[in-house]
């Protein structure tokens, strides 16, 4: 799964959506692999608009990646700054979960991820 | 009746059929009248209504959906003609230019692209292989969920594919593929961040759903594993609607305020009703519209299916 997708992404259970708790969901024992994605940057400045920033520092901060600056860079910067372009590209695109889970702030519920694929899918007693 | 799709090679000519949804659970070739029915009427092979529509968009798609080597059929949903009928109405005239006129105005964020029960990944493949042409942009990120593992294993390999082979393209305008999670409709999502959402749902009336979780991994075998995840492909319990009433009532929270949905329905789903309900229940006032934008028409007795596009129309 990759790093990207996290930002779009509750925990499951109806009663956390409503809690801030419940979002970014939370790595935990994550095995991480690098795919070789060619660099888009028009891509990469459409996307970053619509990411929760501050969620996306949180997982790149928990996954150990360099810490991201306080506010997004804007377009113009991007363009500018090739290392930030490199590493946005690098977090976001090309960096995926492997195995482990996501963790829920709110409720604890852990969803595994296993061979890249996240499973959502809730025991009965918590659907 | 049953579902049956025709098929002919182009190159042998060779003919033959397959069972694509039995009317009630367990029905087939030896006991569904369909099959003795005079009334009973062929279906045109669908190879062969690609080729005859001869516009470029049909070959690429052709291409692009042929490479499903890898899914496998015998637990994952097998393209059919509703499939088809979601790629023929993604990529006509007046949805491709509603879709660009909401979503690719130049400023505006990548749009993301969600399909419930990718199934093989036939659809989401071919709306992220061909995002430019299709949605006006290539600046898009694609997303599936699928309650079926296999299946989410199946549509990042065939989107991969699909990828690959566009990209060799003279005119490359693939977006960017996220992933497939493995849950239950919409629920991992966060609220209202989807632009596209697709579903062709389990829509035959039966009896009851099959449960999403497989009964006691352990001990069941591989041939009733397989049994119950095709089941999960195509019941709909009560009316054939009970997965798509769900879907329906997470829409509103779903979509973003530019944010459409292209859903699948049969005949025996009442249609009608269904969008009445819909224009109802979100409120036409504020702006929800439900219409009919395909349709696959038989003669009398055949299962009709169609598309309704869902969205608001905000000014
Ligand atoms: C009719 S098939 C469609 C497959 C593919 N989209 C196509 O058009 O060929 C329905 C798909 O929905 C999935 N499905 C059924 N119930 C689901 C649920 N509650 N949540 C997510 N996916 C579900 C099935 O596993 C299956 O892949
Ligand atoms: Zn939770």
């Amino acid at each position: 799964m990759k790093v990207l997708t996290l930002n779009f992404l509750t925990c499951a259970v109806k009663s956390c959506k409503s809690s801030s708790d419940s979002f970014p969901l939370h790595p935990k024992d994550a095995e991480l692999a690098k795919d070789d994605v060619e660099i888009n940057p028009q891509l990469l400045a459409n996307v970053l608009p619509r990411l929760d920033w501050n969620a996306l520092r949180t997982t790149s901060t928990e996954l150990g990646f360099p810490s991201l600056p306080d506010q997004p860079p804007s377009p113009e910067d991007l363009t500018a700054d090739e290392k930030m372009l490199q590493e946005l590209h690098s977090l976001l695109m090309e960096t995926q979960i492997m195995e482990g889970k996501l963790v829920c702030g709110h409720c604890g519920h852990e969803y595994a991820i296993r061979e890249g694929i996240a499973n959502f899918l809730l025991p009965s007693h918590l659907v | 009746m049953c579902k049956i799709i025709h098929f002919k090679d182009l190159e042998c000519k060779h003919r033959w059929a397959r069972v694509v949804r039995p009317c009630t659970h367990g029905t087939g070739f030896s006991d569904c009248p369909s099959f003795t029915d005079p009334n009973y009427v062929r279906g045109t092979p669908r190879a062969y209504i690609a080729r005859q529509a001869g516009s470029n968009l049909f070959d690429e798609m052709e291409l692009s959906t042929r490479d499903t080597s890898h899914v496998p059929y015998t637990r994952v949903y097998e393209p059919s003609e509703d499939s088809f009928l979601l790629l023929d109405t993604l990529s006509s005239p007046s949805e491709t230019s509603f879709l660009t006129s909401r979503l690719a105005s130049p400023a505006s964020p990548s749009p993301l692209v969600v399909e419930i029960g990718p199934g093989s990944g036939v659809v989401l493949a071919f709306v992220t292989a061909h995002a430019k042409s299709l949605l006006g942009t290539s600046s898009i990120l694609s997303l599936g969920i699928d309650a079926n593992r296999f299946a989410c294993a199946a549509t990042t390999l065939t989107t991969a594919k699909a990828i690959s082979s566009s990209s060799s393209s003279s005119e490359p305008g693939f977006g960017f593929y996220l992933d497939t999670l493995q849950g239950d409709l919409t629920t991992p999502l966060r609220l209202n961040q989807v632009d596209v959402l697709i579903f062709n749902p389990p829509y035959v009336p039966t009896p009851s759903l099959p449960s999403l979780l497989l009964p006691g991994e352990k001990n069941i075998s591989r041939f009733e594993q397989d049994s119950h995840l095709l089941e999960l492909s195509y019941a709909g319990g009560k009316d054939g609607m009970e997965t798509t009433d769900r879907l329906l009532s997470q829409l509103p929270g779903i979509l973003s305020p530019r944010g459409c949905a292209y859903l699948l329905l049969c005949a025996q789903n009442f249609p009608d009703k269904v969008k009445a309900e819909i224009v109802e229940r979100f409120g036409g006032d504020d702006g929800w519209r439900a219409e009919t934008v395909g349709t696959s028409g038989r003669q009398a007795g055949w299962e009709k299916l169609q598309i309704v596009r869902i969205w608001r129309d905000y000014v």
